[in-house]
């Protein structure tokens, strides 16, 4: 179960420093969330849109909220006492595996932050975790080293084919199942290399509305009845289902859905 | 409620004198305001045919506003009415519908297949959208052709429908649009649509938006829109205006308001904050409280003493 989300004025009370990331924690949390859950963070100042950020966990008792803040986010680094506007939780949460299976974490940019309590919920139900983290700007080196029982960090700006070299290194010995974190752009240089591995995704939004409304954060998918559509990163996902999303026509124009389905 | 916000525009009685702007309020938002409390909500513009809109990335953050290249998706007339239209009359909201074209005979389709719909107070007809084919025009360029998209519309529209006509505010001579529109038979005009504007992504060398050309909204537009209401207040007092373009608090309401609107429209304002029409009206009913009360006797206010007389140029 996860809470209907809300629109509320939250106070930081608590801010930990990770890296080039800060884990925010505010008042007023509206009740449980799970890993792949985010909130849309107003930013001030004259920025207009808010910020995608990643929900590392609900410290029930207190009625408060974890979000984690990476500086991509446009904030400038925040103190106790500051006021933000948050609306969470907000999004489909990760599916998690039954059993105690070998995962493989895929991380890619800011949005590597939803990984965090992905691989804290997988190592207590028994996974072995290895993870993989692209990029200089990661978020939870620390954190996810916790977690992990294997990491392996590249973290100079790669190459595609570098990238693809590192994925292919980490599906050796083959898991049963990954999760990628990244920008859909990000995720698709590499994608095709899973082949039928089943594959759940989180994906980086950019300076989002949170509500659904204004369709500024789609991406075209196959739906269950075999129809491709677009979907909202910031309402239908921000977690999918990998083989759902049509990669190759993420940054295309979308005329060919005209007609493709109800 | 301290004062009286009731505004009407055209025909249109609104109890409350701020509506969300098109493409900007739907049942989304349901879950933080109540859309019954708004003056009224606006649609996505509705067209002819389905549309899945312009490729990613359809926003950019600029400063004090954003631009977007959404362009109009939708499931097209036929959709908009059996499926999206009951679900917008459902949340209790009065509803004007936006619609939009890319010929006259084509926006008199729509006005046409929306005729015997229930539960729509009003026609508002987007001939400014600033996200149109390269070297393309829109309709409100010019005032000849924004009359002819009017007289379309209304010869296709229940004559108990005000039809508003939504123009651009980045054309030579926008009053000379407004009064061609109410000629025309437009109840009332919507002033203004996004102003067009690009971003470049410098890493890339081209455009930050999937479609290349953007709309900017949000408070960066305000004086734009501002003035925009006064020229068309001044050469025509008795048209009704509807004025958006970064009005996101009590302030920037009154203003537009004083320059001579009936009723004022919240855009972005509702992409930063889904309360944002509930706490421009709160801030409004303080700001005319304190000015004796009554929206309506404020309307143009600041038209006539020589203190606020602004010069052309
Ligand atoms: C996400 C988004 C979608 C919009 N969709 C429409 C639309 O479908 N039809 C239309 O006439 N205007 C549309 N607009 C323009 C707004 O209705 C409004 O005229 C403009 O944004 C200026 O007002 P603002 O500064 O309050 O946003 C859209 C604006 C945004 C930001
Ligand atoms: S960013 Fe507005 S719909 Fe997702």
């Amino acid at each position: 179960m996860t809470a209907i989300p809300r629109c509320w004025d939250a106070e930081v009370v608590g801010v930990r420093d990770a890296g080039p990331f800060q884990v925010l924690t505010v008042s007023g949390a509206p009740g449980p969330s799970r890993p792949g859950q985010f909130a849309a963070v107003t930013v001030g100042g004259d920025r207009l849109l808010r910020r995608q950020m990643w929900l590392d966990r609900t410290v029930d008792s207190e009625d408060l909220l974890e979000v984690i803040v990476g500086h991509h986010a446009g904030l400038t680094p925040r103190t106790r006492g500051d006021r933000l506007n948050v609306i969470a939780p907000l999004g489909r949460p990760f599916s998690m595996p039954n059993a105690p299976l070998s995962v493989l974490l895929v991380g890619s940019g800011p949005a590597s932050a939803a990984l965090v309590p992905l691989a804290e919920a997988l190592v207590a139900a028994g996974c072995r975790v290895v993870c993989l983290l692209l990029g200089e700007h990661v978020y939870g080196r620390l954190e996810l080293r916790r977690a992990a029982s294997t990491m392996r960090h590249e973290p100079a700006p790669a190459t595609a084919e570098q990238i693809r070299g590192h994925v292919i290194d980490s599906l050796d010995p083959e898991p049963d199942l990954v999760y990628s974190a990244g920008s859909a752009k990000q995720i698709a240089a590499y994608v095709d290399l899973l082949g039928d591995l089943p594959h759940q995704v989180a994906l980086d939004a950019g300076p989002i509305c949170g509500t659904g409304v204004c369709q500024g954060c789609v991406l075209p998918v196959q739906g269950n009845d075999g129809y491709a559509r677009l979907a909202r990163i910031c309402r239908e996902g921000a977690v999918f289902h990998g083989h759902h999303i049509l990669w190759a026509q993420t940054g295309t124009d979308f005329e060919y859905l005209v007609g493709a389905g109800p | 409620m301290n004062s009286d916000l009731r505004a009407v525009i055209g025909a249109l009685p609104l109890d409350v004198a701020v509506v969300s702007a098109a493409g900007c309020a739907g049942p989304e938002l349901q879950p933080y305001t109540d859309l019954a409390g708004f003056g009224a909500l606006i649609t996505r513009s509705v067209t002819l045919e389905a549309h899945p809109g312009r490729p990613m990335p359809r926003l950019v953050e600029t400063p004090a506003g954003l631009l977007n290249a959404i362009g109009t998706p939708g499931p097209g007339v036929a959709g908009f009415v059996s499926d999206e239209l009951p679900r917008l009359v459902r949340t209790g909201a009065r509803i004007i519908v936006s619609i939009s074209a890319t010929t006259v005979a084509d926006f008199g389709r729509v006005a046409a297949a929306l005729r015997h719909c229930d539960g729509i107070s009003a026609l508002e007809i987007n001939i400014s959208s600033p996200v149109l084919e390269e070297g393309v025009l829109p309709f409100a360029a010019d005032a000849r052709g924004a009359a002819a998209v009017v007289h379309a519309v209304r010869r296709n529209t229940p004559a108990a429908w005000p039809v508003l006509a939504k123009l651009s505010g980045d054309v030579a001579d926008v009053p000379s649009v407004a009064i061609a529109c109410r000629d025309a038979g437009a109840a009332a005009v919507s002033l203004i649509n996004a102003v067009r504007g690009v971003a470049l992504d410098t890493d890339s060398g081209v455009s930050a938006l999937g479609s290349g050309l953007g709309g900017l909204s949000g408070p960066a537009i305000r004086p734009i829109a501002l003035k925009a209401v006064w020229d068309v207040h001044a050469r025509a007092p008795d048209l009704p205006i509807l004025a958006g373009g970064g009005v996101t608090d009590g302030g920037s309401a009154l203003s537009m308001v004083l320059a001579g609107a009936s009723a004022v429209s919240v855009g972005s304002g509702l992409l930063n904050d889904p309360r944002c029409v509930d706490r421009v009206t709160g801030e409004l009913d303080r700001l005319v409280g304190e000015r004796g009360g009554s929206l309506s006797a404020l309307i143009g206010a600041a038209h006539g003493g020589s203190e606020t007389e602004w010069e052309a140029g």
